[in-house]
């Protein structure tokens, strides 16, 4: 039974399925903010963590940022290292979110659209959630990935 | 020794006789006093001597070392020849071996009736008479019986010693004669001889002045062409030298190779075209069949062979009086010709015997000349090889080169193709970065692009600072209403937390809420603007707004919030 | 291996695409007045998304969108966000300090 779980747990189907999902959510969430930009500023500022003079340039860096990664979980291209810049982008707000309600700070998580609920500690769990599925696709993810596509190939070349 | 028959005499009987002797001498000495040889003189004498004497026969013999004269008159045949076989033997008996002295005697004569029976001698000998006339010489006389039948009287026994003295006398001369005779034609002979002798010096030296010619041409001839180096060169020397020496108005020399078309030449005369048939194939394959003509006389290698055969000289590519074929080695051979001969200019053995020594040398020095040439072609040969050799070894050498370059590319290549791979399937720094990197450029970009775009730099970090006022005059002046405290946070935190009787103006919704709350002040209505996180510098991003917007004096509380409370005033929560 | 390229190639375009739409509802354009004490103000949404809040004094340009049913905002060039909500044909609009502002449509 365990086993059973164990396999379910490791399948790299599994994987393949958070790898889309953080994957189109990180590219989801990128969209809004790459849209709204100065909004994504805001929200940066209104958890009182970065320096005032980078938080437009990470306004506009970030999302960039995530919907690369995301993109290239979603095409399989890369896809450990994307998901480690993924993992530390996640880890970073929970980080941040973690902080902020230690100070009780009135702010939405800003994590999507900039009006959302306030922070709370589901906020930190869901991050967490998002966080252990994208080690998890770090660790088990091997199928449907472009880059066993196109370089399985070439790593069988013989030297 | 009677009297005198035939001189009348009766007072002086003897006188008669005595002159007749006398007469009878002379006759004898006037018949002998012409000169003539021993045998003329004998036979002269007899007759005259004969018939004063009344003799029946009468022999002489005149015996000399090399001679023996044998005359006789009124003998019988038969003595006669048994006479002339044992004349010799004849004249010993009267001549005892003894030494003889000085001087010949006088003649000397023998009478007496024992030598009518002498069996030596012809029956009825009266006398004998032996003379001795010089060394080797001598005569005998032999006196048959007188017709009277008497012996000698006295005067005719001197008369007969006369006679024997004048015969003496007259055969002595005769000798004498003979003797410068053949001493004359000894001389002469000799005389021949040394004249011959003389010629056949002559003769001797002109050879030996050829001979000298001939070494001293060898000499030269080694010497001219030991000098030379150029296997043509020397064709043409040695030519020179052939036809200066052996006197050819014309010659050529040609040297064939194992191909067609290797061919050495040279040719002094006046019809080139000589030249190019002793050159041309065709040229070559006649000599070398000249060569297989000779069949086990052809010339091995370094060896030269006279072509003495005229069908042969004739059907030589050139005219040649004189052809000579010779060979170097068992491919290289070659002919020599030369035609039009000088006048007197023969051949002679000697002259054969030297052109092959003159040959020997050409031989000897063509072949070394050639050799060397070979050897500088092989040389030559030998550098082009190790030219190419070496080029190879450069080809070789920047082939392998390039092989290892593109090994090393290659095994690069697989090396950055398998890192690559290899990098795919684990999480690199440097993938990390690049997507950091695609971000920041991808985002620089866009926002540079979009109307949306925002600053990236805050205004504020390079906005003049704005002018300050302390928590507590804030709070006198809004306390005394002369000046509106504006709350620049959020909403929500404005609402959280906030100074009593602030007026909320976001910054991020300025415009509407200004618009809506602010647009009626008096701007001469002093604004004191508070609101500030290490994040956003809201007072001061308000109160240049407000600046702008025709506000005169708008003043940031220094500390904000944190000075108020610090204060100790109150805040509304 | 091809099929689910294919598949997922699908998916990520309708991903893709989906966040690629517009969150916005055209029933929403138009325009809108409300009068709160001394103030009239029109508030224009238009169809390209944009709109305009026009006052006696001050005309602001904005963005709008629908990001739920009967929910919208309006965005600020300056990164706020203004909430708004269509409630029977009206719209209510909530200003932060200044309280809720109800819209007729035009």
């Amino acid at each position: 039974m365990i086993e059973l779980l164990r396999r379910i747990l490791t399948h790299p189907w599994l994987a393949l399925a958070f790898r889309l999902y953080i994957g189109g959510l990180f590219v989801y969430a990128a969209m809004y903010k790459i849209n709204y930009a100065a909004e994504f500023s805001e929200t940066i500022a209104s958890y009182r963590l970065v320096p005032y003079w980078a938080v437009n340039a990470l306004a506009v860096f970030m999302p960039w940022t995530e919907i690369v990664c995301g993109a290239l979980l979603i095409l399989g291209v890369r896809v450990r290292s994307a998901a480690a810049v993924i993992a530390a982008l996640l880890a970073v707000f929970t980080v941040a979110i973690f902080v902020n309600l230690l100070w009780d700070a009135p702010i939405s998580c800003g994590c999507f659209k900039t009006i959302e609920d306030p922070i709370s500690w589901w906020t930190v769990l869901r991050d967490l959630a998002w966080i252990a599925m994208t080690l998890h696709v770090f660790r088990y993810d091997s199928v449907l990935q472009a880059d066993r596509l196109f370089l399985g190939k070439l790593g069988r070349i013989e030297s | 020794m009677t009297a005198n028959p035939g001189l009348p005499g009766d007072r002086e009987p003897g006188t008669g006789r005595r002159l007749f002797h006398l007469k009878t001498l002379f006759e004898a000495a006037t018949e002998l006093s012409a000169p003539a040889d021993a045998g003329t003189t004998l036979r002269r004498f007899l007759p005259v001597a004969m018939g004063p004497l009344g003799l029946t026969f009468g022999l002489g013999i005149v015996l000399g070392p090399d001679r023996l004269d044998v005359e006789s008159l009124g003998l019988m045949p038969a003595d006669r020849e048994r006479c002339q076989g044992a004349g010799a033997e004849l004249a010993d008996r009267f001549f005892p071996e003894e030494p003889q002295a000085a001087a010949p005697p006088r003649p000397t004569v023998l009478t007496g009736p024992h030598l009518a029976s002498d069996p030596h001698l012809p029956a009825g000998t009266s006398a004998v008479v032996a003379m001795r006339l010089d060394q080797d010489s001598r005569a005998v006389l032999v006196l048959g019986p007188r017709l009277t039948g008497e012996s000698y009287g006295q005067d005719e026994a001197e008369l007969l010693q006369g006679l024997a003295d004048i015969l003496s006398t007259a055969l002595k001369r005769a000798c004498a004669d003979e003797r410068v005779h053949t001493l004359n034609a000894s001389l002469s002979e000799n005389n021949d001889r040394l004249r011959q002798a003389l010629e056949h010096m002559e003769q001797a030296r002109d050879e030996l002045d050829r001979q000298a010619f001939r070494l001293r041409t060898l000499f030269e001839t080694s010497l001219e062409l030991s000098s030379l180096n150029d296997p043509r060169a020397i064709l043409d020397a040695f030519l020179l030298t052939l036809m200066g020496t052996f006197g050819f108005s014309r010659g050529w020399i040609s040297l064939h190779g194992p191909q067609a078309g290797q061919a050495d030449t040279a040719y002094r005369g006046p019809d080139p075209g000589e030249m190019a048939a002793v050159a041309s194939p065709d040229g070559r394959e006649k000599i070398l069949a000249r060569f297989v003509e000779l069949k086990d006389r052809m010339p091995r290698a370094n060896q030269a062979e006279l072509l003495d055969d005229a069908d042969a000289v004739a059907a030589l590519p050139a005219r040649a009086d004189l052809a000579v074929l010779f060979s170097l080695d068992q491919d290289w051979h070659g002919a020599i010709g030369l035609a039009d001969p000088l006048p007197d200019q023969g051949m002679d053995p000697q002259g054969v015997q030297f052109l092959r020594s003159l040959l020997g040398i050409f031989i000897v020095t063509l072949g070394n000349a050639w050799h060397g040439r070979q050897v500088s072609q092989l040389n030559t040969a030998l550098s082009a090889r190790n030219e190419e050799l070496q080029a190879t070894l450069d080809a070789l050498t920047s082939a392998r080169e390039e092989v290892t370059v593109q090994t090393e590319a290659r095994e690069r290549i697989v090396g950055l193709v398998r890192g690559e791979v290899a990098r795919a399937w684990r999480a690199s720094w440097f993938d990390a970065c690049m997507m950091i990197l695609a971000g920041v450029v991808l985002g620089a970009l866009f926002n540079s692009a979009s109307p949306g775009g925002i600053e990236l730099v805050p205004k504020s970090l390079f906005a003049p600072p704005p002018a300050l006022i302390a928590a507590d005059e804030a709070r006198r002046m809004a306390e005394a209403g002369e000046a509106v405290i504006i709350d620049a946070r959020p909403a929500d935190f404005h609402r959280q937390e906030a100074i009593p009787g602030s007026v909320n103006l976001p910054k991020e919704l300025f415009d509407f809420v200004y618009s809506m709350k602010l647009a009626t002040l008096d701007p001469e209505t002093p604004l004191l603007v508070y609101g500030r996180t290490i994040s956003r510098h809201y007072d001061a991003d308000v109160a240049r707004e407000l600046k702008l917007l025709g506000h005169g004096n708008v003043l940031v509380i220094d500390g904000g919030l944190k000075a108020w409370e610090r204060a100790g005033y109150e805040v509304i929560r | 291996m091809t099929l689910r390229t294919a598949l997922a190639c699908l998916l990520a375009l309708a991903l893709t695409l989906s966040a690629c739409a517009p969150d916005r509802e055209d029933h929403a354009t138009g325009r809108y007045t409300a009068a709160t004490g001394d103030t009239d103000i029109v508030l224009t949404l238009a169809e390209s998304g944009r709109g305009t809040w026009s006052t006696d004094t001050d005309e602001i340009t904005f963005k709008w969108s629908t990001p739920k049913a009967d929910h919208l905002w309006l965005h600020t060039r300056e990164g706020g966000v203004i909430q708004g909500r269509f409630n029977d044909g009206r719209l209510t609009i909530a200003l932060p300090g200044v309280g809720e502002l109800v819209f007729e449509r035009q």
